[in-house]
Formats: structure tokens, C-alpha cells, sequence
């Protein structure tokens, strides 16, 4: 990012080792925005180029070998999808959308008028389940149920809460990384007649294992949150997606167009994806999910132990320096901070100045942080897979000075 | 503050690099939401003071509290600089239209103009000077009169002048009054300059003989810092003679002042040096005075008649012809450059030459 005013700074030389995946990159610039998008390791950016250089065909109702190649691949990207979330393809499937806030808005706009009751979500939710599920109530008629949370951040609940509701929830949230007891959530909405759908944009970058083992009726997600390229994902039972009122709709969802009526494809991924699909990017997800060891094979476990040591580090480093609130709990890849003399977006300036790139502001969670929690600005460090430990040693020696002197 | 100043440096950065023209855009946004008194876009303006703070930030943290109320502060001066700047230029603006010259002071100084003149107002402090003088009241004041008065003489830049409204009570004529030839009236400052190069402009063209010539005399300063030492001394003898030639009805068709005048604005001493220069650079005030009783004396008077005039000349009642002539140029003519020339129906400002004057007709 040039500057606003001054030189552009030199380029340097990448780094030579030391995040694996990601040599490309330059000691000097520390990237802690993970939480908004990933970096992409080599073999992601290898994926997409390889598409664009040697098989650059649509997927779907194709009978050349190029086009072909493409469906291959697609379809082994739904399955590894599955096989990361542990969702059986018997009763899931794979959609793909543009990222997690219209996976989530795609699914709430097409549900079956009349068939819930209330949706449910909580005070500590992202815009994108926050506002779509203001916009669903109000859309269907229906009451809107906000849960609180425990200090712990256990979901208060009872039953009637969620009978007969759609339950829209983080797996893990995009401010501070606290996560949401799924499962007791899942068994009792399903229990009273309702759906969950999950929100996995930062879960399944950071600690997939969070989803796994669970039965939700959709999980959304972001494959530029997992080191993909820019994607959305929609994981959903074939029931749901086959029970959608499908009212976004044109090419690749019907098998046959009458002058009043249409019939669909029978697949329940085509529900969620009307027009051509991002093929390039749809192939470079699978190659992402490889590399995480997601891919149907066993999670990388070494690589989420570094990034909550990493974490850990860093949320030790800022807890001790003054004129600053940590807001996440020890080990979170999400590490937020309240600065208390320094407005959070200068802040954010400042370290950039310094090569450290960090979020400033509300997160898009502004009725949790402004309207109930009050707080000004806040800056948030959020690790990836290419962060080092130099990284965090950088950040910190940056913000040292500048809490004890601002 | 802050917003305004820096749509103001991006417009100018935007006009040399086209890298700058997206910035330009929000700087906009800001701009036209502070002046119309709407809250600035605090994110841009924020930007632009944490960018601007970064380097101290990172440097000396402790800097940052007094390097942002410095930035403030150059904000504040940048743009009272800049509104300064902006009313100099509306005001120039207006002195231009109505006067003719952007600088009342010294007309020639206006190089958006040709006016060749002497400024009238010369001899006020100037709003700077109040100023240093601790006088806020008097620089404001003058200010604000000065505008209302340029204000005020809108209405004659677009009015038919003539000259015949604003003859002076026993006015005198350039060879005599004759009947049937229109009026011209010129505004003079014995001491000025351009006063000279127009008298030598009416004398180079036909414009003598078409018209009748009268004049006012305008000292610069008089009661205050004559802007020329010997101008109201020259002004009282011209005064004193029109007043007693008139009441006695000498000299009509030569009248001993119009010769005082040429003698002032285009004779030369046998020295090669023009006697107004003579009057405004060397000559003391018995010099300049013996000089007038000499010209007197050249045009036929007795040394008791040049005694009468002297004595006179020092009266209440050529003063008060003086200044009631000159209340006429303030009051009526609203002209602020010496010389002016009332004729053709226009008031004509500054000397003028005299294929000019031959267009008048």
C-alpha cells in the first residue's frame, strides 16, 4: 500500500525461510490481519495460475477435456469441503457463493415462507449474521430472539428459545476469537424443530477441529479466511438445500424452461449457485484445504499449535505493556486490544508506518462493541499461518514504545 | 480545519499529478461538508493527521501530543492565510471594477491594471499599520469603510458622467470659458506626476480646443502627510488666484492659475530639471513659495498683488474652497486616482494620452 503522503518505501528481498508456504513474502512487512483474509501460501497461488494457464474452461455441461478437468476438480474440492468439516456426502453438500455474508443471506432469503417461527442469533455476532438475520425477521414476519452470554462465553438458552427457529451463530467470533459451544446448541434447536447454521468465517481458518464432529444444517465460511482464494462456501444438508424457495436463480439450476415454468437440477449444491461459478478459485480452495492437511487426510495439528503459540506470545507481550486492555482471552489467534490513549485507528497508522499491519476500528460488530460495550476504536492482531515469531518480536517492540509514550 | 487546508493542497498537488486526483475526491467530500457547516469526514481528515503523525510516533511517542496541536496550529494559520489571501483578491477585485486599479494606494502598483496615477488614499494608515500601531479598532474600521465606500461608487461605473455636476464655485477655464463646448473637469495634485503626463497629453492633442477645461485641486494628504511636501502650499496659491481673479473678474480668458499649473507640470528650470520634480525632491517651503510669487510676478503682478494673494492664499476661505473642492472628489466623483478626468460622459481615471483624449471628442 503506497502512503498517503511521503516516498513509497523499497522493496526488499524476500524472506528465505521460516514460513513455510510463504517464501515469497518480506521480513520487513508483519501482516496481522488474518482475520479479514489470509495470506496464500504457494501452492494455493500455484493452483490458480495453473487453471489460468493450462485448463481455463467452464466446469458443468461441458464435453471437452479441459472442461472436464475442471468438473474434476470442482467436485474433488466439494468432498474435501465435506471431508474438512466431517460431514458425510450422503446427507451435505458442497455449494459455493461469493464469501460467507451472502452464503448466509442466500440460505435466509430462500428458506420456506411459514416454516419457522423465530430466528435466533446473539448480541456477539459479525454484520453478516447480525443484519441478515434483522432483515429475515422482518422479511418473514417473524420475532428475532437475542441470546446473551455468560462471562465464559456460554450461550444462555432454554428450549423455547429455539424451537421452531433458524439459528444463526458464530463458530468462533471476528473480535477477540471466543467460541460458541456448538453442539448443545445444534442438538437442542434440531431437538424443538429448528436449523442452525453456522458461521465458520474465522473457525475454520484458525481451529477447523471447532466444527468437526458436529451436525449443524449449514456451515458458511470464507476460503480467503483459509488461505484460499477469494470464495464463499456453503455446507449444507441436501434437505435444506433442496427445501430452499429458490428466488435467485438463472443458468446451471435447470434441467428444463417451459414458458411458465422450470424444473431444477436435482443436485442441492446448484440451489446456491445460479450463473457461472468462480472455477479458478473454486479449484485453488481444494488446493488450500490440501495444504492445510484438510483434504480428507488428517489436520495439520503442528501448524495450529504454532499459531497458538504465536498467539499466546503476543497476547503475553501486549497484556504487559501499560495504557492498554487486552480484550481476548490467552491463546486466541484474535487479539484485541483497547488502547486507552490513543485513538485505535491512529494507532493502526502508526504501526503501519513501521510495517506492521493490523485492524483498527469495530469489525463490523458495532451494536456488541458500540452500541452495548461503548468502546472507541479498537485494534485487533490476528495471526496466520505465515506468521513467524521475529513477527510477533517486531509487533511488540513496535508497540512498546509507543504505549509508554503516547 | 484541517479538511479545508488540505483540500486546498491536494487541488494544487491534483493539478501537476494525476496520482493525487482520487485523494482529491474525498478531500471534496470533506471540504464541502465543513463549509457548509456539516461534520467533516473525520475519517479522511484523521488519515491525514495520523499519517502525518507516524514518523514522530515512531520516532519520539512523547512528540506526538505537541506535534498534533502544531499541526492544528499551521492549519489554523494556512487557512487564515488563505482567507486573507481570498478577501485580498475579492477586494482587489472590487477596487478594480469600480476604481480601476486593484491597489487604491498606489494605482500604478496593480499590474492588472494600466492606470497611471496617484493613489488618493496615500495618506490613511494602512490596515497593517493600524495594526502595529495597536489601533484594532481604527483597522477594522478603516477597512470596513474603505469597502462600503468602494461598494457605494458601484452604481458610477455604470452611470453617464457629466462633467458640468461637479464644477467647483468660481471655477476657471483653460483660455476662458466659451460657450457652446462641453465641459471637462480634470481632478489634480500639483505634486503628482501623472497629473503632468496628462496635462502634456490635453496640450499634444485637440482636446484643449474642444472642450471647456476646469479643474479641482486635490492636494494628497493635506491635513494629514501630504503625499507631495509642496502640494497644498501650491494648491492654496491656485485656490487664492482663481478666487480673486473670479470675484474680480480679471484674467477671464487667462486665467493666472491655468499658467501657475503649466509652469508646475511642464515648465523646466535652466537647470533641465522639471519644476514639479523641482517642487517635490529640492525645494524648501520658502524656496517653493518665492517661486510662486515669481510665477506671479511672470504673469503681470505688481509685488503688492503678489503680497495680496500670499496673504490670502494663508486665509480660512481658501482652505475652506479647498477642502469643499476636495469634499466633491470624496463625496461626489468617488474617484481614488489622482489625476481624473470627468468628460465624453465617462469618468476617466489616471492619465490617459492623447490620441485618447482626441477619441473623446
Amino acid at each position: 500500500m503506497s502512503p498517503l503522503f511521503g516516498r513509497a518505501r523499497q522493496v526488499a528481498a524476500p524472506a528465505t525461510s521460516g514460513r513455510p508456504g510463504f517464501e515469497y513474502l518480506h521480513d520487513e512487512s508483519v501482516y496481522l490481519d488474518s482475520a479479514c483474509q489470509t495470506l496464500r501460501p504457494q501452492p494455493v497461488i500455484d493452483a490458480l495460475t495453473d487453471y489460468y494457464t493450462t485448463h481455463n474452461a467452464c466446469g458443468d455441461r461441458v464435453r471437452y477435456a479441459w472442461g472436464k478437468q475442471v468438473d474434476e476438480q470442482v467436485e474433488a474440492t466439494r468432498d474435501a469441503v465435506l471431508a474438512a468439516l466431517g460431514l458425510p456426502a450422503r446427507r451435505y453438500a458442497t455449494s459455493f457463493t461469493l464469501n460467507t455474508t451472502y452464503g448466509i443471506n442466500l440460505l435466509l432469503n430462500q428458506l420456506p415462507a411459514g416454516r419457522f417461527r423465530r430466528v435466533v442469533t446473539t448480541h456477539t455476532e459479525h454484520n453478516s449474521v447480525f443484519l441478515s438475520t434483522m432483515a429475515y425477521a422482518r422479511r418473514a414476519g417473524v420475532e428475532r430472539v437475542l441470546l446473551d452470554r455468560t462471562p465464559d462465553g456460554t450461550l444462555v438458552l432454554t428450549d423455547a428459545d429455539v424451537a421452531d427457529a433458524v439459528v444463526v451463530v458464530s463458530a468462533m467470533n471476528n473480535v477477540d476469537g471466543a467460541t460458541t459451544d456448538l453442539a448443545d446448541l445444534i442438538t437442542r434447536t434440531q431437538r424443538g424443530g429448528g436449523i442452525v447454521i453456522v458461521d465458520a468465517a474465522q473457525a475454520f481458518g484458525h481451529a477447523p477441529g471447532l466444527l468437526r464432529g458436529l451436525t449443524p444444517d449449514a456451515v458458511c465460511f470464507s476460503a480467503h479466511k483459509a488461505y484460499g482464494a477469494s470464495l464463499g462456501v456453503v455446507a449444507a444438508t441436501r434437505e435444506l438445500l433442496l427445501g430452499l424457495d429458490v428466488s435467485f436463480i438463472g443458468g446451471g439450476q435447470v434441467t428444463a424452461v417451459h414458458e411458465g415454468d422450470y424444473e431444477l437440477y436435482d443436485e442441492p449444491h446448484s440451489r446456491l449457485e445460479p450463473g457461472l461459478q468462480a472455477w479458478g478459485e473454486i479449484i485453488a480452495l481444494g488446493a488450500a484445504l490440501e495444504w492445510l492437511g484438510l483434504g480428507g487426510r488428517r489436520p495439520d495439528e503442528g501448524r495450529e499449535a504454532r499459531e497458538r503459540e504465536l498467539a499466546g506470545a503476543l497476547h503475553e507481550g501486549l497484556s504487559a505493556l501499560p495504557n492498554l486492555r487486552v480484550l481476548s482471552r490467552h491463546g486466541s489467534p484474535l487479539v484485541t486490544v483497547l488502547p486507552e490513549r490513543v485513538d485505535g485507528h491512529r494507532l493502526a497508522t502508526f504501526l503501519s508506518k513501521a510495517g506492521v499491519m493490523v485492524r483498527s476500528g469495530h469489525f463490523c460488530a458495532h451494536h456488541w462493541l458500540v452500541e452495548r460495550e461503548g468502546y472507541a476504536p479498537l485494534v485487533r492482531f490476528s495471526l496466520g499461518a505465515h506468521n513467524t515469531a521475529a513477527d510477533i518480536e517486531k509487533a511488540l517492540a513496535t508497540m512498546s514504545p509507543l504505549m509508554k509514550g503516547l | 480545519m484541517l479538511c479545508i487546508v488540505a483540500f486546498f493542497v491536494v487541488l494544487v498537488l491534483s493539478a501537476v499529478s494525476a496520482k493525487y486526483r482520487k485523494l482529491l475526491g474525498r478531500a471534496w467530500g470533506c471540504f464541502s461538508r465543513r463549509v457548509t457547516f456539516r461534520p467533516c469526514d473525520s475519517t479522511f481528515r484523521e488519515e491525514i493527521k495520523d499519517s502525518l503523525l507516524a514518523p514522530v510516533a515512531l520516532r519520539s511517542p512523547r512528540l506526538v501530543g505537541p506535534a498534533s496541536v502544531g499541526i492544528e496550529v499551521v492549519a489554523w494559520v494556512m487557512m487564515a492565510s488563505l482567507v486573507i489571501s481570498l478577501y485580498i483578491v475579492a477586494r482587489s477585485m472590487l477596487y478594480l471594477g469600480v476604481y480601476g486599479t486593484c491597489d487604491k494606494v498606489d494605482p500604478v502598483a496593480c499590474s492588472l491594471s494600466s492606470t497611471q496615477g496617484c493613489g488618493i488614499g496615500a495618506a490613511q494608515p494602512t490596515f497593517t499599520q493600524s495594526l502595529l500601531r495597536g489601533d484594532v479598532v481604527a483597522a477594522f474600521g478603516n477597512e470596513a469603510t474603505d469597502i462600503a465606500d468602494a461598494v457605494a461608487a458601484i452604481p458610477g461605473a455604470f452611470r453617464t458622467w457629466d462633467a458640468t455636476d461637479y464644477v467647483i464655485p468660481a471655477a476657471s477655464y483653460d483660455g476662458g470659458f466659451r460657450e457652446g463646448l462641453p465641459t471637462a473637469l480634470e481632478v489634480i495634485d500639483p505634486g503628482c506626476q501623472f497629473c503632468a503626463k496628462l496635462v502634456g497629453a490635453v496640450e499634444g492633442s485637440q482636446f484643449a480646443e474642444k472642450h471647456n477645461i476646469t479643474y479641482i485641486v486635490y492636494p494628497i494628504g493635506k491635513g494629514l502627510v501630504p503625499r507631495f511636501q509642496h502640494s497644498p502650499l501650491v494648491a492654496q496659491y491656485l485656490t487664492a488666484v482663481r478666487l480673486l481673479e473670479t470675484e474680480r473678474g480679471v484674467n477671464a480668458a487667462n486665467p493666472t492659475d491655468w499658467f501657475i499649473l503649466k509652469q508646475m507640470f511642464t515648465g523646466v528650470r535652466p537647470d533641465g530639471t522639471g519644476w514639479q520634480v523641482w517642487f517635490n525632491e529640492t525645494a524648501s517651503e520658502p524656496e517653493a513659495e518665492a517661486q510662486l510669487h515669481a510665477w506671479l510676478a511672470e504673469a503681470g503682478y505688481e509685488a503688492a498683488a503678489v503680497a495680496e494673494v500670499a496673504e490670502f492664499a494663508a486665509s480660512d476661505e481658501v482652505d475652506e474652497a479647498i477642502v469643499a473642492g476636495m469634499r466633491v472628489v470624496d463625496d461626489e466623483i468617488r474617484t481614488v486616482t489622482i489625476p481624473s478626468l470627468v468628460a465624453g460622459g465617462k469618468l476617466h481615471k489616471g492619465a490617459i494620452e492623447a490620441d485618447a483624449l482626441d477619441r473623446i471628442g
